[in-house]
């Protein structure tokens, strides 16, 4: 199976005046395509982090980090961030959808900064707001929708691009548990054709729909299971 | 729809549904480029244009032989006469011609028309390169009844007619041939307005070498310009050479030859722009940075305003980034965003630029040459283009400075609530820092120019100028006009019995009308100089001015020793004189002025003769527009001297107007050999002589409020973002007992380094930076410490209005409200 997370030795530190946090702590992880790998741990173990470092949205203090086999040492904002357009799909626990577009550009986005046909833009958007169920919605603002449409939507944004990873940043924090559930029920649908989801949650009630577990505690893993395992 | 279509769409929008941004930034910016565009303009009339009406510019040279008459007041030697000789003597170096320009009006088909008079030799054309567009070349020897005109005077008042050549122009009392049509000719500094509406009457050097030495300095060519056709040209020792010889060998009048001898004077040569341009290149430059230092403060000022807009997008940019948004991508984003605003600043600073460019040639006054060919043009609409497009590149260089780039996740995860918000403040800070010591910088520059205008403007003039009037009637008959100059005594001559008619013919007329027996009102537009030979070292030159028996007391002039004449001594024609106080200083060796009396002067006007001082006056000031108040001495003689006109001086009682009108029915009945009458009243000749200063002093003032008003807007809306930003900690603080009182101080404290680093920079720098200007340039008034101290309270003052505002209304919130929208 192909690899498309590689972390050895991950460290993060944060150093804030006079006091240092040390986040993350020799963090060892490989994660394989069509996985559906669920991080959990109590608040403040590092498991946003791991995700942020993940997607590269910050970078590790040590240690080595390949996505796709592409090794990330050294790279400039600028190769991060086409890494990320390219590679990675995100979804935020606060769907972060900019509200001065419509459903239709916030999910091109993507595909507008990689420079893509206005016809595959169409084409890819249309294909993905139809997967997530929102294709009726698709001239509307973000704030004309409820929350757990707006989460669908970052999930469609999140896909739009085909990436080879998934990361899920607590997609059901800000939900009622209807809504938590239909979008744990949806990214089981998209791991189940093929995406390799990561999902950061403190809910126990979908690390179920994972097919592996990895627990932080203070920062270090203190236990990486395969769901079938667990139950 | 691409990623840049949307934004500029967008921008478009933003227009209208985001004015606290758009509006500051099209009006601000709008203004400031308006009037960076004018000085641009003008720029590239003075150094790009072709000169109008001239020519291969590149071999046209301008020569000078000035006599320094006062610090400040230099004239020009060359007479008629004179340059019929130099122009024989240096004729080997090209063609030679000379010319004199003035502002008159002509009155045509019962329509009075500002025009430009130039009076010219006759190879003018030639040397000047201009093609003569109809009729014959002046460069003819009967030049003395014929006129020529402009190109624009012929297509406006003449409607461009065929048969021109066939009509006559009558003149200033003569009547013209009119003989040819010449292109306009505009390209000349003269201190005065050029209009393209001219007139061309041609001397005739050559007659010239018949006629005597006058030795007279009036009307004199004031531009002598050489074509050259060598490549030689003569040196200034050669020109001054030249003056030296001529003085000796052709002036018979020992009074002045006197005063070559005692008076510098000086020789140059330059090409013909180099000496157009060299006066204005010292106003441009101040002009320059002035609007360039205001648009630097407008800039820093909106940067703030924009940098906390896109503080506000923080997240937005995150979340673009987040997806693949590179950082270049992004910026050109919002540059295309931003370029609607910035395109709408620009025209707005095309508008204004259009119609301060057309108001320049009246608030110039002169000052500026060539100002009627000032127009937005391809130079200043391409530097307004890509001025905006700097401007809208810079602004969108500073989007980034809320976002963490390197750790987008911060961004997106931070509330806006406590310290992330504000950890990029030093930046609007800083400029805001830059912003005060800018605003200092130029508001000391205005201020002190200001203060230097104002003085001019305000002064005392040692009198009165009360509801007075100057009439000033030309002679037809010239021959008539010499015979009556020359009298053996004043009182009783025809000249003095002419006056007394008029003087009856008007108070008899116009009711309560009192004409005074003196040739000039205390503030004149001519200067009548004459040097007096105070012992065998020392002459002084000095203003010659007729007295009355009631000249003194009419003005409020204050004798500070002795008396006026009496109307019997003035009658017996007694050698008695009034000095002012500055001539008492001359010929006295104290400084008491009561020591002058008795002191006998040698006036040397028509006859050598002493001259005993009965009176001490104040001083007064004479002219304002070409010499500094107290440049000349001034001595009062009862003996009234004809000029090339008949000046009077009328009285009127308070709250009564004198006409032009009145006046000619009053002298209807006058001599056929009078001509006609110009008319002014002191108070309209004082406006027209401080114009240049009150436009200065208004201008320097609308420069410090602008500059005032800017650093308020900045300091407003930085207050206002910075307060916003703190919100929660004011709030929390507020919801924990802090009283409204003390958040105020701490927003203070907050602004006071802000405002005192500012101060202390501009302070500095102002300081620093004034005293090296006004060491290369003298046109700068000393720095005024007091004015220095006033100026930084008043900006203390601003700035601290300017914090207190936004802050109170934010500070003045319900605490729970605040927390709960938050």
């Amino acid at each position: 199976m192909k690899t498309v997370v590689s972390m050895t030795n991950i460290h993060k530190r944060y150093a804030n005046q006079q006091i240092e946090t040390h986040a993350l702590q020799g963090i060892e992880v490989s994660i394989y395509e069509g996985e559906f790998v669920a991080i959990t741990g109590p608040s403040g173990c590092g498991k946003s982090t791991l995700l942020s470092i993940m997607g590269l949205m910050d970078s590790a203090s040590e240690g080595n980090y390949k996505i796709s086999d592409i090794d990330t040492r050294g790279l400039s904002v600028d190769q991060r961030t086409q890494i990320r357009n390219r590679h990675i799909g995100y979804v935020f626990q606060s769907f972060n959808l900019i509200d001065s577009m419509t459903v239709f550009e916030n999910v091109a986005l993507p595909l507008e900064h990689r420079g893509a046909s206005k016809t595959k833009i169409m084409q890819s958007v249309n294909q993905r707001l139809e997967q997530v169920g929102m294709g009726y919605r698709a001239g509307y603002k973000p704030n004309q929708l409820s929350g757990g449409q707006q989460q669908r939507i970052a999930i469609a944004r999140a896909l739009v691009g085909d990436p080879d990873l998934i990361l899920v940043d607590e997609p059901t924090g800000n939900l009622d548990t209807k809504n938590g559930d239909q979008i744990i029920q949806l990214l089981s649908e998209l791991n189940f054709m093929g995406s390799t989801i990561v999902m950061v949650t403190h809910d126990s009630r979908y690390i179920r729909c994972a097919n592996r577990q990895i627990q932080l505690l203070d920062g270090k893993i203190t236990m990486e299971k395969h769901i079938e395992e667990v139950a | 729809m691409s990623l840049y279509q949307r934004a500029l769409l967008q921008g478009i929008g933003k227009i209208f549904t985001l004015p606290r941004l758009s509006a500051p930034l099209i009006i601000t910016l709008g203004f400031t480029l308006g009037a960076v565009l004018c000085v641009l303009a003008v720029f590239s009339v003075l150094q790009l244009k072709p000169l109008s009406g001239v020519s291969k510019e590149a071999n046209l040279y301008n020569i000078s032989i000035e006599m320094a008459l006062s610090e400040k007041l230099k004239v020009s030697v060359m007479s008629l006469k004179r340059f019929a000789h130099f122009k024989k003597h240096f004729a080997r170096y090209g063609i030679w011609s000379a010319f004199n320009q003035s502002d008159e009006q002509l009155n045509l088909n019962d329509q009075s028309l500002a025009i430009t008079e130039f009076i010219a030799s006759r190879r003018i054309l030639d040397v000047l390169g201009l093609p003569l567009i109809k009729g014959e070349n002046p460069d003819i020897e009967e030049v003395e009844e014929k006129i020529w005109i402009s190109n624009s005077l012929w297509r406006t008042a003449y409607s461009g007619r065929e048969d021109i050549l066939e009509k006559t122009l009558a003149y200033k009392g003569k009547t013209y041939q009119i003989a040819g049509i010449i292109p306009d000719f505009t390209a000349v500094d003269s201190g005065e307005i050029v209009v393209p509406q001219q007139i061309w009457l041609i001397s005739n050097e050559n007659a010239q070498f018949k006629k005597a030495e006058e030795g007279n300095l009036n009307g004199n060519y004031e531009k002598i310009l050489l074509r050259k056709t060598t490549n030689n040209l003569p040196t200034t020792q050669q020109l001054l050479d030249w003056n030296t010889q001529y003085t000796n060998e052709q002036i018979a009048s020992e009074e002045v030859k006197a005063i070559f001898k005692v008076r510098n004077t000086t020789a140059d040569i330059k090409l013909y722009r180099d000496d157009l341009i060299e006066s204005s290149e010292l106003l441009l430059t101040l002009m320059a940075v002035a609007v360039f230092g205001l648009l630097v403060m407008a800039s820093l000022n909106l940067l703030n305003l924009f940098i906390a807009h896109y503080q506000s997008r923080g997240k937005e940019f995150s979340i673009q980034i987040s997806l693949g948004a590179s950082l270049n991508r992004l910026r050109l984003m919002l540059m295309m965003e931003n370029l609607p605003a910035f395109v709408a600043a620009g025209l707005l600073g095309l508008l204004i630029a259009g119609w301060g460019i057309r108001s320049l040639p009246e608030l110039a006054g002169g000052k500026l040459p060539m100002l009627n060919e000032a127009s937005l043009d391809v130079f200043t609409c391409t530097a307004a283009f890509f001025m905006v497009l700097l401007l809208a590149l810079v602004f969108s260089l500073f989007a980034f400075v809320g976002v963490n780039h390197q750790r987008p996740i911060d961004t997106l995860n931070s509330s806006g609530k406590g310290t992330p918000a504000q950890s990029k403040q030093w930046l609007g800070r800083s400029l805001m820092v830059l912003q005060l010591s800018l605003a200092t910088m130029l508001v000391t520059g205005s201020v002190m120019l200001a203060r230097q205008s104002y003085e001019v403007v305000y002064q005392p003039l040692g009198y009165k100028l009360g509801n007075s009037y100057q009439a000033r009637i030309h002679f037809n008959d010239e021959q008539w006009q010499q015979s009556l100059q020359f009298v053996e005594k004043y009182y009783g001559s025809e000249y003095q019995i002419l006056r007394h008619e008029l003087k009856r013919e008007i108070e008899t007329t116009i009711l309560e009308a009192k004409v005074l027996d003196a040739h000039q009102a205390p503030l004149s537009h001519s200067l009548e100089l004459n040097i007096t030979q105070i012992d065998t070292e020392k002459a002084v030159l000095h203003q010659y001015k007729s007295l009355s028996k009631d000249y003194f007391s009419s003005f409020n002039i204050v004798f500070l020793a002795g008396r006026n004449l009496t109307q019997e001594e003035i009658e017996a024609g007694d050698k008695l004189i009034v000095i002012d106080e500055r001539m008492a200083r001359k010929i006295s060796t104290t400084s008491n002025p009561e020591d002058a009396l008795g002191m006998e002067i040698e006036l040397t006007n028509t006859e050598i003769s002493k001259h005993k001082v009965i009176g001490v006056i104040n001083n007064t000031v004479t002219r304002l527009d070409v010499i500094g108040s107290h440049e000349f001495p001034e001595i009062y003689s009862s003996r009234v001297r004809l000029q090339r006109s008949l000046d009077l001086t009328i009285l009127m009682p308070e709250g009564k107007t004198l006409t032009k009108k009145s006046l000619e029915q009053a002298l209807a009945n006058k001599d056929d050999r009078l001509g006609k009458i110009d008319f002014t009243s002191l108070q309209e000749r004082w406006s027209e002589q401080t114009q240049a200063q009150r436009i200065s002093l208004w201008l320097t003032v609308a420069m410090t409020a602008l500059t005032l008003f800017i650093a308020a807007v900045g300091i407003a809306g930085l207050t206002q973002m910075t307060t916003n930003q703190k919100r929660y900690e004011l709030a929390i603080r507020m919801a924990t007992g802090s009283k409204q009182a003390r958040l105020m101080q701490l927003v203070f404290k907050d602004a006071g380094w802000m405002l005192g680093l500012g101060l202390i920079f501009g302070f500095v720098l102002s300081s620093l930076g004034y005293n090296k200007i006004g060491q290369t340039i003298s046109l700068m008034p000393p720095f005024d410490w007091a004015s220095m101290i006033g100026l930084n309270i008043i900006l203390t003052l601003v700035v601290l209005v300017a914090v207190a505002l936004p802050a109170w209304r934010i500070i003045k919130a319900d605490p729970m409200q605040a927390l709960r929208e938050l």
